[in-house]
């Protein structure tokens, strides 16, 4: 649209196209360096509640410019490279890694299907293989550092993300066969407001396919449970033990970057992305409100994930892609075509299908607060309440005991 | 078992010198240095006796000599010993029990690092808790702090030389 | 093939300082970078020259030492000397004194143990059922601070009783408090004893038998993890611990082997749930009375060697005492739970891999205080 406004005033062609292609890169990055910000709090907040205790609260309201204040420190660090490291490598790294998270966005939706940095034809193969330059650039940071911990670290990184790529690509099948297409807006066309025309619904391989998805993006994006390489109390302190300052806020903000890209993934191709009930849907940028909270959503439940779980050994997570999610995601895929073929022409089994799934979803979720409710109940056992001093007095006989008004009353009632 | 048992059933099995120690608490049994491996051996081989744990090893300096003491303890009988032996304080050599009870090992190599007793047969004999370089051995009683250790100073300052005047 | 791809073997230096409560010990690994090939612990980064100390101190002024020894679980080693002087001086401590002691050993008790399963969930890398244990241990550590104004090293025992009377409703807030922590406790179970992760993690790893234990005198829950079921409250019984009613828990191999790190794990868990049991008991039966009894202002036991141990979480304390019937010691030794359990690390470790040795550092409950003194 913007080419066409361009064109139209008398620019050229190829020119129109490169501004729009820096305007687009020069948002997404913006976007991701301010996200990163200040998903780094979220987190730390998110953390700190489920921990009993409070996280950043002094800088800004509620701690809400702390990233500010973590972001102005790592830049005034000492730019320190290593003796002996490979220099051009070592600089190289964090903004490689930087470029294939970024490079991911902009096949991403921001709401409505038509607001799309680059809608390619081969939308989700692309996304997939730009972000497998986050595994090159953790090699070359390993290799450049020259330390022998760093470099074990970085290749123990990179084959966890390889093996974990494969349960990522075949866990979208499931949606691509079901939209039919590879392009993303058709993938979030093929999907509507309410629960039972999400794909994630749609039958028990498009929820495995989801499931094996998220799980295999924890575990690409560096994240407990899936964290072993960046462990600290394993005294290997990963690839990343010898950048300081601003290169390792630059790593940092590619990881929380990446969580934004699972999750805008997840929303839009399996959780019906941006569109929205009828009586909103005339609301101005409602596809927007809906899209970031259900991408939002998603990153909050990998933020869950990681405060909740402990960590996997390397034999332990290798084991597991390859051995549990690999198969799992080859049922998915053949479980998928047989589905169809088994009820191509028949669309009312699919929707039976699909209302059954949601109706399942439902129960667990019914199961789930049940169970959050009875943590509720726990915590109601208050420690030091004031109703253990009283009675205490008034056993001991240094207070009288309070008469109830309403008991008075009632006892003189005939 | 009672210990007078034990030390009946002990001095007849074993042909050492063995005898009694008797003082206002338990009563121990005494050996020399030569025999102590042996005596100990038997009090963990004997099925009557089994003390199949070590459970302390230590030395006291006492006028020229370093007793050791050895507690043994059996899980199945539910009975304690204490055996002590007498070595000399200059060049003072025992065996090492570690082939019985593997756990002896750090237990004489803290008696070795504190108190100066070698014990022969020990797979590897160094100091534990102070660095290797240390001089002296700090337990015995007439130890005296070094005044300075790599360079560092290390006599006493004013004020604690003032709470040590009595 | 295989064997010229061997890599080197490095020797790597998990140093004094690390990002685990263990404290200040160093463990000298050479590894090739997966597998750890061997593992020789360095002691001596907290040596702080206890034992001679000892010998310059009188009897009742070393008290406070006996706290540093073990600062996490101080009112237990408070105990253990104390039990011991009572013993070669023949006092008898008041009843009433006997229960305060038991009701803030196994408060105590309760709170190093929380602080071992913290610390080894955080190795383990899940950091919230630490922080949230450590929310529970404020409690404690408040209930603590009112019978004898400190939060850790509480200076609670002298030699014939206990030095200060708790306050009047002490018994109220215990009952509150465990009331709330039992259901606390089992939250943050939850989180952590039946995760797939966890147990994974910790099952099955360095498996310590029963003869290798008893052979390297591990000592309380290790020694309990192995099967032997032997704990010196119920076998060798002191103060008032013959007319409580407790279990001894010990390993059955729930998810490995008998003896692996998920069993002593277990074991504390199982006895943090004890001790609950004890201190309702006691919060029943503690009498009205004395707390101190009468002891000369200058101690003189009579000569001799004496040997005495206790219960605390981390095994039997033993103390050595010879007293030349001076109004200090001659000689004290202090043999603790945790020197012994580091001494198998270098027999366990061959083939663990790295994790794996983080996790028996850490179901072995290792602390430098109790192993350098």
């Amino acid at each position: 649209m913007l080419i066409e406004t361009m064109t139209s005033l008398g620019v050229p062609e190829l020119l129109a196209q490169f501004i729009y292609a820096v305007l687009i890169a020069f948002l997404c990055v913006n976007f991701i360096a301010i996200y990163a910000g200040v998903v780094s709090v979220v987190e730390r907040r998110v953390a700190a509640k489920m921990q009993s205790r409070v996280g950043p609260n002094r800088v800004g309201p509620q701690g809400a410019l702390q990233w500010l204040a973590d972001g102005i420190k790592l830049i005034l660090k000492e730019d320190l490279i290593p003796n002996g490291a490979d220099k051009f490598l070592f600089k190289l790294a964090p903004f490689l890694m930087a470029s294939g998270v970024a490079g991911a966005f902009i096949v991403l939706p921001w709401g409505p299907s038509s607001v799309i940095g680059a809608d390619l034809n081969v939308g989700l193969l692309y996304l997939i293989s730009v972000t497998a330059l986050v595994a090159i650039a953790t090699l070359m940071a390993a290799w450049a550092s020259n330390n022998k911990w760093s470099l074990l670290g970085g290749m123990r990184a990179a084959a966890m993300i390889v093996s974990y790529e494969i349960p990522v690509a075949m866990g979208l099948l499931p949606a691509i066969m079901i939209a039919g297409s590879l392009q993303v807006s058709v993938l979030m066309d093929a999907q509507g407001w309410a629960p039972w025309d999400w794909i994630v619904f749609n039958n028990p391989f498009a929820m495995l396919g989801f499931l094996l998805f998220v799980t295999g993006s924890v575990a690409e994006s560096n994240r407990t449970p899936f964290d072993l390489t960046e462990a600290e109390s394993e005294l290997v302190a990963g690839y990343a033990t010898e950048y300081s300052g601003f290169r390792f806020a630059v790593f940092t903000l590619a990881e929380f970057a990446n969580t934004w890209v699972v999750g805008a993934v997840g929303a839009a191709i399996f959780l019906g992305a941006g569109h929205a009930p009828p009586i909103l849907s005339s609301l101005p940028g409602i596809e927007v409100v809906i899209f970031v909270g259900k991408t939002m959503f998603m990153v909050l439940i990998l933020m869950w994930f990681r405060w909740t779980l402990p960590r996997f050994r390397i034999d332990q997570m290798m084991d597991f892609s390859w051995k549990y999610m690999l198969p799992l995601s080859l049922i998915a895929f053949f479980g998928q075509a047989i589905y169809f073929l088994g009820t191509w022409d028949q669309p009312g089994i699919q929707i039976v299908v699909s209302h059954l799934m949601v109706l399942a979803f439902l129960g667990l979720l019914f199961l789930f607060l049940n169970r959050v409710m009875i943590n509720f109940k726990h915590q109601a056992v208050v420690v030091n309440s004031p109703q253990t001093e009283l009675a205490y007095l008034e056993k001991i006989g240094k207070i009288k005991p309070k008469v109830v008004e309403s008991d008075v009353a009632t006892e003189e009632a005939p | 078992m009672d210990i007078k048992t034990i030390f009946e059933s002990l001095s007849t099995a074993l042909d050492l010198e063995i005898s009694l120690i008797e003082d206002s608490y338990e009563i121990k049994i005494k050996v020399a240095p030569e025999g102590l491996h042996q005596l100990l051996a038997r009090c963990k081989q004997d099925p009557e006796l089994a003390f199949d744990a070590l459970t302390n090893q230590t030395g006291i300096h006492v006028d020229e000599s370093i007793q050791l003491y050895y507690v043994l303890y059996s899980y199945s009988h539910h009975h304690e010993l204490m055996v002590n032996c007498e070595v000399p304080l200059e060049g003072g050599e025992a065996p090492s029990v570690v082939d019985l009870w593997p756990g002896a090992d750090w237990l004489e190599r803290e008696t070795y690092d504190l108190l100066g007793v070698q014990f022969t047969g020990h797979p590897d004999l160094k100091r534990i808790m102070l660095p290797e370089d240390w001089e002296g051995h700090p337990l015995r009683k007439d130890y005296v702090f070094p005044e300075s250790y790599q360079g560092i100073d290390n006599r006493p300052s004013e004020i604690t030389k003032s709470f040590q005047q009595k | 093939m295989g064997k010229q791809l061997r890599t080197e073997v490095m020797t790597i230096n998990m140093g004094p300082q690390h990002p685990s409560t263990h404290g200040v010990i160093r463990f000298i690994i050479k590894t090739d970078g997966e597998i750890v090939h061997e593992c020789e612990p360095d002691v001596g980064y907290l040596h702080r020259s206890i034992e001679k100390i000892g010998e310059l101190m009188t009897w009742q002024g070393f008290v406070p030492f006996t706290d540093r020894v073990d600062y996490l679980a101080s009112m237990n080693a408070n105990w253990a000397y104390c039990t011991a002087v009572e013993s070669m001086i023949g006092t008898v401590v008041p009843r009433r004194a006997e229960f305060l002691r038991v009701m803030v050993g196994e408060l105590n008790r309760i709170s190093s143990h929380l602080i071992a399963i913290g610390a080894t969930s955080m190795d383990l890398g899940g950091f919230t059922p630490f922080i949230q244990l450590l929310r529970e241990r404020e409690y404690i550590n408040d209930l603590l601070e009112m019978a004898c104004g400190a939060r850790l090293t509480y200076n609670y025992m002298c030699i014939g009783g206990v030095l200060y009377d708790v306050p009047a409703n002490w018994n109220e807030k215990v009952a509150e408090f465990l009331t709330h922590f039992e259901l606390a406790m089992e939250q943050m179970n939850r989180l952590i004893s039946y995760n797939r992760i966890f147990i994974n993690r910790m099952a099955n790893v360095a498996p310590v038998s029963r003869e290798q234990a008893i052979g390297y005198n591990l000592v309380g829950p290790n020694l309990r993890g192995s099967g032997v079921q032997f704990d010196l409250r119920k076998n060798h019984p002191y103060s008032v611990y013959p007319e409580l009613e407790f279990d001894i828990p010990y390993g059955q191999g729930r998810e490995g082997q008998v003896g692996d790190s998920y069993d002593r794990y277990y074991v504390r868990l199982e006895e943090i749930r004890e001790s609950i049991k004890i201190i309702r008991q006691c919060i029943k039966m503690i009498p009205e009375g004395d707390i101190q009894a009468k002891v000369k202002n200058s101690i003189k036991p009579p000569k001799g060697v004496f040997h005495s141990k206790t219960e605390t979480p981390r095994g039997e304390t033993g103390y050595l005492i010879e007293s030349n019937e001076k109004t200090s010691a001659y000689r004290i030794k202090i043999r603790t739970g945790s020197f012994t359990a580091m001494s198998i690390i270098p027999e366990l470790a061959p083939g663990l891999f790295i994790a794996d040795l983080i996790a028996l550092i850490g179901s072995l409950d290792v602390v430098a205080p109790e192993l350098d003194r």
